[in-house]
């Protein structure tokens, strides 16, 4: 798996499609995670849930815990295990790219 | 060495901060002069207080990974310049976790909201003294300014002291590391 995490519209499916052309692209897994986590699917199944699926794919990801601690629990807790699973993928993943400003780092 | 460390929420910064404080601290353990006198400390300031059952866990969270470690905790959730008489050596070593409570904690602590300007007086000069009497600190932060903002005063008054304080801490540092999905990123220091 290779991962692409950063804010929204800060240019990853860009990124993803220039430097990644040809390779499957997941765009954006937060709406499947969003939906495991729904289904009250603890943080370290859906990683191995999105880790099984997703092995030969390019997963988009958005960075959502750099705010203000929302007020609502369930979103509250969404931001704090989406952040999990996001440091469980990066752990599996070959490659991590950041993208920030539509630049892409690759910090794995 | 003092290291600021920032991330979002969920990102893996407090496991990397544990891990940099500790080799920190090995690495004094290994200086001859300390191992002799076996006065080196390291200590935890835990700035995060509980309310309910949701910090408890979180509080209890923390507890977990950083069993066995050697920690001596210091619960203080404001008014951080109190550790200071704690540090008696150059080599005792400390991990803060985590700054946006502090600043929290020190704006809302009574019935009045304490202005920015004072808040970030304060913890500035109180992590300043902190830092003049331990050479090794890891100091944990986040960022929560990357969303829309659009909230009440005092909630832009809170973002707008963390901002100054991260940015004064951040000059201090040698090191500033920011954790994306638990991957650590140098924005200051050696690469």
């Amino acid at each position: 798996m290779k991962l692409i995490i950063g804010g929204r519209a800060s240019g990853k499916t860009e990124y993803a499609n220039r430097e990644y052309d040809g390779s499957k692209i997941a765009d954006n897994i937060n709406d499947l995670a969003r939906e495991l986590f729904d289904s009250k699917m603890s943080y370290e199944m859906a990683s191995e849930y999105i880790i099984k699926n997703y092995a030969d794919f390019v997963v988009i990801t958005d960075e959502v815990g750099n705010g203000i601690v929302p007020v609502d629990k369930t979103e509250r807790d969404f931001r704090e295990w989406i952040g999990r699973v996001q440091v469980s993928l990066a752990k599996e993943a070959d490659e991590v790219v950041r993208v920030i400003c539509g630049i892409g780092q690759r910090i794995k | 060495m003092i290291v600021l460390v920032i991330g979002g929420s969920g990102s893996g910064k407090s496991e990397y901060a544990e891990m940099r404080i500790c080799n920190l601290y090995k690495s004094m353990m290994c200086e001859k002069a300390y191992t002799e006198t076996k006065m080196n400390r390291l200590f935890y300031i835990a700035t995060m207080q509980s309310f309910s059952s949701e910090e408890d866990k979180k509080i209890e969270r923390h507890r977990r990974l950083r069993e066995g470690k050697n920690f001596e905790t210091i619960e203080q959730p404001f008014d951080v310049e109190k550790v200071e008489d704690k540090l008696v050596n150059k080599s005792d070593c400390f991990l803060l976790e985590c700054m946006s409570n502090l600043v929290a904690n020190e704006m809302f602590r009574g019935d009045v909201v304490v202005s920015e300007d004072k808040v970030v007086g304060k913890i500035t000069e109180a992590l300043s003294g902190l830092i003049e009497k331990s050479s090794n600190a890891v100091i944990v932060t986040n960022n929560i300014s990357e969303d829309l903002g659009n909230y009440d005063d005092t909630t832009k008054s809170y973002i707008s002291a963390l901002g100054k304080i991260n940015a004064c801490l951040a000059e201090k540092a040698d090191e500033v590391i920011e954790v994306v999905a638990g991957i650590p990123i140098t924005i200051k220091g050696e690469k």
